[in-house]
């Protein structure tokens, strides 16, 4: 068996990296920051998308990557901020969870993603791991909205959710 | 061509609105559209009949009989909730309930509500039919939180954080079909969405990945369409927006998502047999069914009354189509007819009671004939044609289910169907005639019923009254053939 082509491997680094941004945002509970993270996030998932371009040669997906970077990356988190400092809505989050628990249950649903993807890639080396990922991702943003009390952060979550939702676009 | 004039006069006519100022030239707009779709409507369907379906625009486009029918039912409601707007609105208006701007707001949204909901049943590209799912979701949300009272922002926000989470689950399951089919498609890949081009080639798709995108597709529309457990949204939903709103969602989206839904269980029949996605639709219909039965018994407030029926009702649809065979197709389609003709005659006689006494509360309400005689009465006869008793038509349809169900062994899933339907008899009989023939209160206001509302409800009591006697000629042929459609398939 061969080993990955740099391609492959860096597009799985960056799904890899968008799952720990994830989890990041599970474990800590400032407002704030968890756009930030949100930000971060969308960034990656851009740059994925500009990976995949080009190592596999599919030019309409640059367009992808710079409205996800425009959009996600940086207007919605302006937006956000804005929103958050001009209502002046309390920093912390109070999830119904705490997060250690919840970091437990997002490793339950990384392995969920792994177990479901699994029949769908045998075989297909390339991309077994971004679809596991990617499925992990929704769950895991379906978690924190389910965890989360305000609108601001339900909104948050959803958005990361469609973040993986994306990243599965990839596969 | 006729497709793309269905679809370009409500998007022209809800742009139009947004500029037009006149309270009457808005009403008239948005009657005379819903009369035009219509006539458009019918027309298609005879087209279909005679010729087969129709497709435009380098097959961006298509139609067969299973579109004309969602075609059909959706023009059908925009036309007696826009009669029944007219007087409704004006009520509120003159009571001061609602401003101009709300009154405008109501008529601009709704040609782009109705837009999209023709274009689900018209696009061929399931992305595109997607996108248009989720476009009925935004434009109603604004209809939901209407009277900007705190319950419909409330209700607002739940529906469309509700909806949001299950149409992401949608694309998700939508994309997993292209993935499934890529490689079966070979040269007609670059139409890989298409809807008449999968069907054509469902037998070679990808088992394992069809299967897990069936089961993220039913719970994504089936969100939409308010099956149990994913139903929260609909009783807030429904008694918050305005009661032309709550008819347009009751009896025109949920076809919408049932037909989704049906698109996906055409095609993962052919990949898949019937078996797995049958079971898995007999299993949230039975759900939903029974899942609504204790709440309609113990409900307190008659427009939630309402979406719990709309739940059963959309459990009866997804069970029947899960029964499966020619007899179970037909009756989920025959079902999606009967009730769409139903159901805004409930939502009409239930909004008039509600601006009439100022509340949604039954213990509030006793006695309606007393001071609304034709809309109490029709209240008490839709209730008997909603719950499935004969004469009325959807006793045949859940009677076409039920014997789809026997016929395919699924017992225990008919007696369950049998106790649900039961249960929901009972309690909207109890409440209703509680509600129609108590005692009447003594502070009830003195009761006009206005000649706008009345009309469009007796608009709606033609085809309720006459489909339980007769079922005319071509809407039969139309319905036999999309049930070939999804039926003939397995």
């Amino acid at each position: 068996m061969n080993p990955p082509d740099p391609g492959t491997q860096i597009i799985t680094l960056l799904a890899a990296a968008m799952l720990v941004v994830q989890l990041l945002m599970v474990a800590q509970r400032m407002l704030l920051t968890n756009i930030h993270l949100f930000a971060l996030q969308s960034l990656l998932l851009g740059l994925a998308a500009a990976a995949i371009a080009f190592f596999q040669d599919v030019p309409h997906l640059y367009f992808m990557a710079m409205l996800t970077i425009a959009g996600k990356g940086i207007a919605l988190p302006w937006f956000l901020h804005r929103l958050v400092r001009r209502i002046g809505i309390e920093q912390e989050m109070h999830p119904w969870i705490n997060p250690p628990t919840a970091m437990i249950l997002c490793g339950a649903f990384t392995l969920v993603g792994y177990l479901v993807a699994r029949p769908l890639v045998l075989g297909a080396r390339q991309g077994a791991n971004v679809l596991s990922i990617a499925i992990a991702l929704v769950l895991i943003g379906f978690f924190l909205l389910i965890n989360r009390r305000r609108a601001v952060t339900q909104v948050l979550a959803l958005l990361c959710a469609e973040n993986g939702l994306l990243d599965q676009l990839r596969g | 061509m006729i497709l793309l004039i269905l679809l370009l006069l409500p998007l022209l006519a809800g742009l139009a609105c947004f500029a037009i100022r006149s309270p009457r030239v808005l009403e008239w707009v948005n009657v005379s559209l819903a009369v035009f779709l219509c006539a458009l409507a019918a027309v298609l369907g005879q087209r279909i009949i005679a010729h087969g379906p129709i497709n435009a625009f380098d097959d961006f486009l298509y139609a067969d009989a299973l579109s004309a029918l969602v075609v059909g039912l959706t023009a059908f409601v925009s036309l007696v909730s826009a009669i029944y707007a007219v007087g409704y609105f004006r009520r509120d208006l003159a009571s001061h309930r609602i401003t101009a701007a709300q009154f405008h707001r109501y008529y601009a949204l709704t040609p782009l509500f109705i837009f999209a909901m023709l274009l689900v049943a018209l696009a061929n590209n399931l992305g595109v039919m997607w996108v248009a799912i989720e476009g009925t979701t935004l434009a109603s949300v604004l209809l939901i939180a209407f009277y900007n009272e705190k319950t419909s922002l409330e209700a607002a926000w739940k529906y469309i954080i509700i909806g949001s989470v299950g149409i992401t689950l949608a694309l998700f399951g939508t994309i997993l079909t292209y993935y499934a089919a890529s490689e079966a498609l070979g040269p007609h890949a670059g139409h890989g969405l298409h809807w008449s081009v999968l069907i054509a080639h469902a037998g070679q798709f990808k088992v394992e990945a069809m299967r897990l995108a069936f089961v993220l597709v039913l719970v994504g529309y089936g969100t939409k369409a308010g099956l149990a457990p994913m139903h929260t949204w609909k009783p807030d939903a429904y008694a918050e927006a305005p009661v032309p709103a709550a008819a347009l969602l009751g009896a025109g989206v949920i076809n919408c998502a049932l037909y989704g839904i049906i698109r996906f269980h055409a095609l993962a029949a052919q990949c898949l047999g019937h078996d797995f996605s049958g079971n898995l639709l007999v299993f949230f219909g039975v759900a939903s069914i029974l899942i609504a039965a204790p709440f309609v018994i113990v409900q307190r407030n008659f427009r939630r009354l309402l979406a719990y029926s709309s739940i059963d009702h959309a459990g009866i649809m997804v069970a029947a189509l899960g029964f499966g065979g020619k007899l179970g197709a037909l009756a989920a389609l025959l079902h999606m007819l009967f009730h769409a003709v139903t159901k805004p005659l409930a939502f009409f006689c239930a909004g008039n009671v509600q601006q009439h006494f100022g509340t949604p509360y039954l213990r509030k309400v006793t006695g309606a004939i007393h001071t609304l005689p034709w809309t109490a009465a029709l209240f008490l006869m839709v209730t008997f044609a909603m719950t499935g008793s004969p004469p009325f038509s959807i006793f045949q349809s859940e009677f076409t289910a039920l014997s789809a169900a026997l016929a395919a062994g699924h017992t225990w899933a008919a007696v369950l169907f049998v106790i649900g339907v039961v249960a929901i008899f009972a309690g909207f009989l109890v409440h209703i005639s509680k509600l129609t023939l108590g005692t009447p209160r003594h502070d009830a206001p003195p009761g006009r019923e206005c000649p706008w509302k009345l009309g469009a409800m007796l608009l709606v009591c033609v085809p309720v009254l006459a489909f339980g006697f007769v079922l005319p000629e071509p809407i039969y042929r139309l319905i036999e053939e999309a049930a070939l459609l999804i039926g003939g398939a397995s």
